[in-house]
């Protein structure tokens, strides 16, 4: 077997994981099918007489899953705090990287999976049950969502931050064994802002007066009443703004790799 | 089988080992001595690629433990002090760990599970401590790996799994396998080990096998107040005084572990002598 990746010692690692942790999994997602009837019991409560279905859709699959996930995710590595756990767990012969795809694994692709269908599953009584209501209720109306326009972009860009965040948070998981979700949301939260900050002095600096883009830079010149425009060639914009997308869950998940390799017990 | 050579590791605020060097062959079961806090748990867990060193070198059977590659856990089976079985049936647990490894053998796990007499019919976390251990300890024994670490494996056993590990263990060593255990129960262990380690500030203070001690060492009662004087230790017992003395005369006296680490805690530099003096002596004839 290859001492870097294997896949039948990963099958059997998926295998392990989910005996072992079968019960936490089961409870884990019959509350989640709790609380999504909470949710929705509380919005059904909350958007009388207008009920709009984006509503549950941007409002209680998004927070619930950036929420869910985040949590989660924070307990990917938790046994590493633990000494006995710690042992148990690092003296398994499979490398880190089958280590690391096996929680990835659970922790991004089942979690992803069982949440939409507890939602849907959840969406799928509860919207019928509105229906009914709403029919004894003049004045009471269920708009659909339009999945033309901008909403489509803004679900996918909330899909794509969900997965850079979990993937933080099983980073953080890794780096701080005990309170992990407090801890990685905060040490989260300051970077985020002190970038904000620093772009912000940057921009005061660098492009005051212009009107600027992520890959672009308008400048208006008065004399001709026109614009110099400064860019960045198209390949180059479209690969920064992919990369900007879609490369911080991958970069989470190599530097928690080579974290997993140092951890000490 | 098992070499490190000048290893020197710490944690944040203590230096626990300054250059210790060390060799483990196969065919031994080696015994680990020392104080409280003296670095037993902390060598068994570089060796098993646990914790790294800052300096120095840990080759365990031509790998490098820190790694931690498959090819190497697969052939290290660690007992800790502390340890963790999760929630599932003795069986359910063997399927889902015996996998992992290659010479696991089903036929001896079951013979060492009656040998200990554990009954299976509850989870591992309902068990008792003790139960949990046997449980353990059977695994890492049937897993037939070429080097197995235990960290006070005696601890939380009563009396009859004392005896029934002793037992078990002394079936277990071959001439391909490696056993170091760490203890301070030396009175539980003294007729299993064959090879006897003592690290004190983060060195090694005695490194002697058993039959070299009983050559070179005598442990008896003695009422002779100037041999009391002149041994290398003593202390009162009920029937007189124990001492411990160098073996001048060949005679066979029963290993007293516990008295010869006080020997060489307190007195060590007396004692390496006895060996060294004896060696020098039986050079010259």
């Amino acid at each position: 077997m290859s001492s870097i990746f294997s896949f039948s010692r990963l099958g059997k690692l998926i295998i392990k994981q989910l005996f072992e942790n079968g019960r936490l999994y089961i409870f884990s997602t019959l509350a989640g099918l709790g609380l999504m009837a909470l949710f929705f019991t509380f919005w059904g409560v909350t958007s009388a007489p207008v009920y709009n279905e984006d509503g549950t859709y941007l409002v209680i699959f998004l927070v619930g899953l950036f929420i869910g996930g985040s949590v989660f995710a924070s307990m990917s590595f938790n046994m590493l705090g633990s000494k006995d756990k710690g042992i148990y767990w690092l003296s398994v012969p499979a490398t880190h990287l089958e280590k690391l795809v096996c929680t990835i694994f659970y922790t991004t692709v089942v979690f992803t999976i069982v949440y939409c269908l507890c939602f849907f599953v959840v969406k799928s009584i509860a919207i019928p049950i509105l229906l009914e209501y709403i029919k004894s209720h003049p004045g009471y109306r269920y708009i659909t969502s339009d999945w033309k326009g901008e909403t489509p972009n803004i679900f996918w860009n909330f899909i794509r931050a969900y997965f850079a965040v979990q993937a933080l948070y099983i980073l953080g998981s890794v780096y701080f064994p005990r309170y992990s979700f407090i801890v990685t949301t905060v040490v989260g939260a300051t970077l985020i802002f002190t970038f904000i900050y620093y772009a912000s002095q940057i921009e005061q600096v660098m492009f005051k007066g212009l009107d600027w883009q992520i890959v672009s830079v308008k400048k208006y010149n008065e004399a001709r009443d026109s614009y110099y425009f400064y860019s960045i060639s198209p390949t180059l914009g479209n690969t920064l703004k992919y990369i900007l997308q879609y490369a911080w869950a991958p970069l989470f998940w190599v530097v928690t790799w080579f974290r997993l390799k140092e951890k000490e017990i | 089988m098992i070499n490190i050579k000048n290893l020197h590791f710490g944690y944040k605020k203590r230096k626990v080992f300054n250059g210790l060097s060390l060799s483990l062959q196969a065919g031994h079961i080696y015994g680990l001595l020392g104080k409280n806090g003296t670095g037993k748990s902390t060598l068994l867990r570089c060796m098993s690629g646990l914790l790294f060193p800052s300096e120095g070198t840990v080759d365990v059977m031509g790998f490098v433990p820190g790694k931690r590659q498959p090819a190497f856990l697969q052939n290290v089976f660690m007992v800790a002090e502390e340890f963790y079985l999760p929630d599932v049936s003795v069986e359910k647990f063997v399927r889902l760990n015996a996998t992992f490894y290659p010479n696991f053998s089903a036929e001896q796990f079951q013979s060492y599970l009656k040998e200990f007499d554990i009954p299976q019919e509850n989870t591992l976390q309902k068990m008792s401590y003790g139960q949990k251990k046997k449980v353990l300890i059977s695994f890492g024994l049937a897993c037939n790996t070429p080097l197995l670490l235990m960290d006070e494996p005696t601890n939380g056993l009563d009396i009859m799994s004392k005896s029934k590990f002793r037992k078990v263990i002394a079936g277990a060593v071959n001439d391909e396998k490696c056993i170091v255990i760490s203890t301070h129960q030396v009175k539980d262990l003294e007729s299993l080990i064959d090879r006897i380690t003592i690290i004190d500030e983060g060195h090694i203070l005695f490194d002697q096998t058993v039959d070299t001690i009983n050559r070179k060492i005598q442990f008896k009662i003695s009422f002779d107040s100037e041999e009391v004087r002149d041994a290398l230790y003593s202390e009162p017992s009920l029937q007189g005084n124990a001492v411990v003395c160098a073996n001048t005369e060949g005679e066979d006296t029963k290993l007293d572990l516990e008295l010869l680490y006080k020997a060489v805690v307190t007195n060590g530099d007396a004692v390496r002598n006895a060996f060294n003096k004896q060696t020098a002596e039986q050079l010259k004839y």
